[in-house]
């Protein structure tokens, strides 16, 4: 095999890729445009669902207790909220004097469908008298209780959880009511001369041994690889069917197969080109929905709802990104093989894209398996095409190296088996051409 | 120069079971002479020519072409051919002067001794105007002169044209078939395979009648019309096949096995 002959037609369906105008606008173009904009959309979102207050009617303002105070002027108590939480909870209250309960939630259910408000807190017709009842039969110290918590009539918390403002507002008012409960807490003990202390002797301390980069590592260990799989998979696709499929359709293999060129330098030639697409593919990807991720991360940490769970995950870690590179050469040949033998046995681009269905079908799966809970590097995973390797890069992206290390040797087996098969394969068939 | 023996090809089609496109044919094309295969569509020309340029496998029998085999020495062979087709198209996205040149890289040629044919071919087949034209942005006549300098510019022995001139208008084959006797000229062995009379009568030292995978009558176009005593090729042409067909119409309905349609 002459590698002049491969690196010339190399060269050629590179040059003939570039001067593609789709080619270059679905795997250059199309990301560039595409992934800032959906990322800009999902933030404008986000802002917006964040930033917007919440309808909240408070139905049964009537049935309040006096004690600790709940609502002060129309407005949750400045105790219980402050002044920009107060802001986002625009309230609308409502007496329910005379009505009952069921009537009272037939009417608020039917409210929250319609979008007139986002959630309803309901507080049945005798919540003020029997929380008092519950309150003063509260034991004092060394008396037995006769009554238990189970005889006060619970709030009702009324929301669509189809609905994202409705979820908001509950996160939102959950957050009020807690605090004005554990105020009555306070006050029933304070009352009873039992120190606040006494309902929690000891407090759950967690201590995390992980740091924050291995914390944010094992968010994105599982979503990085799954990203530049997809990638590769999708780069290798499209040029594969072009080069392969598309040529047979145009006429220009032919004259090729009529040329000096081997088979093999011919395949060669082309999976190099196919490869080179597929790493450049995941690699702008990679680049854009990193950037766009950290970007959407940092913003939305800024946000009061998201913020604390945004800011556990953090930015990918370099080193992250580091082992992703240099993973993707044998990712990419791995799919660049397996696109240019199904594409190599298609006879038009119609029928390529049809072929090349089943391939995007079956690694899927296998691209999803690594990311089930509890799913780790073993030797039975490793044997897997597609999975092992990823499996291989979270446990990389992990730092857990001498567990890479251990099954590094039948992952990158498989997967040099599986790209020679594949390789062999489309040489036979184009000598079958 | 070319020597074919019992070449058979078949294919396995899922509707009429095994199809025979060759039936073991037979002949030898010399240089300085157009060796013309004549026949309709499905004859076994393409078929032929295909085995020819190593771009298909025989099923049996054997072809050589300047003492080289074309299936065990493939690569040899490809460096005594140059071969043109109306399914050989050009690369839409290259320009007439990239396509020549990749080709001439890929015979091995040296860089200077390439530019100087590639200069020569050019002016020969007045390419000039058309060097930075990309193949996408040609017409059917420029198409095929490029396909004729690619085929040209490793300056092979052999030329294998297969309907060559189909879809071409009548000024640009003429131009072809021009281009085709001026390489007989200079000693090249030349196969041509049409389906058009005229161009075969004019063109060709030596006539192949094909039909349906088998060579019915082979020679000069003056040893064909006294062998069978017809003048007028596409006379003796239409008697050849007629025959052909009534001869295999009865073994068809002598025989109780089935045979091909």
């Amino acid at each position: 095999m002459s590698w002049t002959n491969v690196k010339l037609i190399f060269f050629r369906e590179l040059r003939d890729q570039l001067r593609d105008r789709r080619t270059l606008f679905t795997i250059v173009i199309l990301p560039m445009l595409l992934y800032p904009l959906l990322g800009m959309c999902f933030l404008q979102v986000q802002q917006f669902l964040q930033e917007h207050a919440s309808r909240v009617r408070v139905v049964g303002v009537d049935h309040l207790p006096a004690d600790p105070v709940l609502l002060v002027d129309g407005h949750f108590d400045p105790d219980l909220a402050d002044a920009h939480e107060r802001e986002l909870l625009q309230i609308e209250l409502e007496a329910a004097t005379g009505d009952d309960l069921q009537s009272l939630r037939s009417a608020a259910q039917r409210d929250i469908r319609a979008g007139l408000c986002d959630l309803v807190v309901l507080f049945p017709p005798d919540f003020a008298t029997r929380l008092a009842e519950f309150r003063r039969a509260l034991p004092v110290a060394g008396e037995r209780t006769a009554k238990d918590k189970s005889s006060v009539p619970e709030p009702l918390i009324l929301l669509d959880s189809a609905n994202e403002k409705s979820k908001i507002a509950q996160v939102r008012i959950e957050e009020v009511l807690r605090r004005w409960r554990e105020k009555m807490v306070a006050d029933n003990l304070r009352q009873r001369h039992v120190p606040a202390s006494a309902t929690r002797p000891f407090e759950l301390k967690p201590d995390d041994v992980a740091d924050d980069s291995s914390k944010a590592a094992a968010v994105w260990s599982k979503v990085l690889p799954f990203i530049v799989m997809v990638w590769a998979l999708t780069g290798a696709f499209y040029p594969a069917i072009d080069l392969c499929a598309g040529e047979k359709e145009r006429g220009t293999l032919e004259t090729l197969l009529s040329s000096p060129a081997e088979r093999g330098e011919i395949v060669w030639g082309k999976l190099l080109t196919v490869m080179t697409f597929s790493m450049a593919t995941a690699l702008l990807n990679l680049a854009i929905t990193t950037g766009m991720a950290t970007f959407i991360i940092d913003r939305l940490g800024e946000m009061e709802a998201t913020g604390m769970r945004m800011r556990q995950v953090g930015a990918p870690p370099l080193l992250s990104l580091v082992w992703l590179v240099l993973a993707l050469p044998p990712v990419a040949a791995l799919f660049s093989a397996l696109s240019l033998a199904v594409a190599a046995f298609a006879r038009s681009s119609k029928e390529g894209q049809y072929y090349l269905m089943p391939l995007l079908m079956v690694s899927l799966p296998l691209m999803l398996l690594p990311m089930l809970p509890q799913t780790e590097l073993d030797f039975g995973f490793a044997l897997i095409p597609i999975s092992g390797l990823m499996l291989l890069l979270r446990t990389l992206i992990e730092g857990q190296y001498v567990e890479a290390l251990r099954y590094s040797v039948p992952v990158i087996g498989v997967t040099a088996g599986c790209c020679l098969l594949a390789i062999r394969w489309a040489i036979d068939q184009f000598n079958n051409e | 120069m070319i020597h074919v023996r019992d070449l058979a090809k078949s294919y396995a089609d899922l509707r009429r079971g095994q199809f025979i496109a060759l039936a073991g044919i037979s002949f030898d094309a010399l240089p300085g002479q157009i060796y013309g295969l004549l026949g309709p569509n499905g004859a076994g020309k393409t078929s032929a020519l295909r085995i020819l340029s190593t771009v298909l496998r025989p099923t049996s029998g054997t072809a050589s072409i300047n003492g080289y085999d074309v299936l065990t020495q493939p690569s040899h062979v490809r460096h005594q051919i140059g071969f043109v087709s109306t399914n050989t198209a050009v690369y839409d996205r290259m320009t007439a002067w990239e396509m020549v040149e990749y080709f001439g890289r890929l015979y091995g040629l040296a860089p200077e001794l390439l530019r100087q044919r590639m200069v020569r071919l050019f002016d020969r087949l007045s390419m000039n105007e058309i060097r930075d034209v990309l193949g996408a942005k040609m017409s059917t006549g420029m198409k095929q002169k490029v396909s004729i300098a690619r085929a040209l510019v490793h300056d092979p022995p052999v030329l294998i044209f297969d309907e060559a001139t189909a879809g071409l208008d009548v000024l640009v084959a003429r131009a072809l078939l021009k281009i085709v006797a001026q390489l007989r000229d200079q000693g090249k062995c030349v196969i041509f395979s049409t389906h058009i009379m005229r161009e075969a009568e004019r063109l060709c030292d030596r006539i192949a009648i094909m039909h349906r995978g088998h060579i019915l009558a082979e020679g000069s176009l003056a040893e064909l019309q006294s062998q069978h005593g017809e003048h007028d090729l596409e006379e003796l042409f239409f008697r050849l096949i007629s025959e052909h067909d009534e001869i295999r119409n009865v073994e068809c309905r002598l025989r109780t096995a089935e045979c091909n349609p």
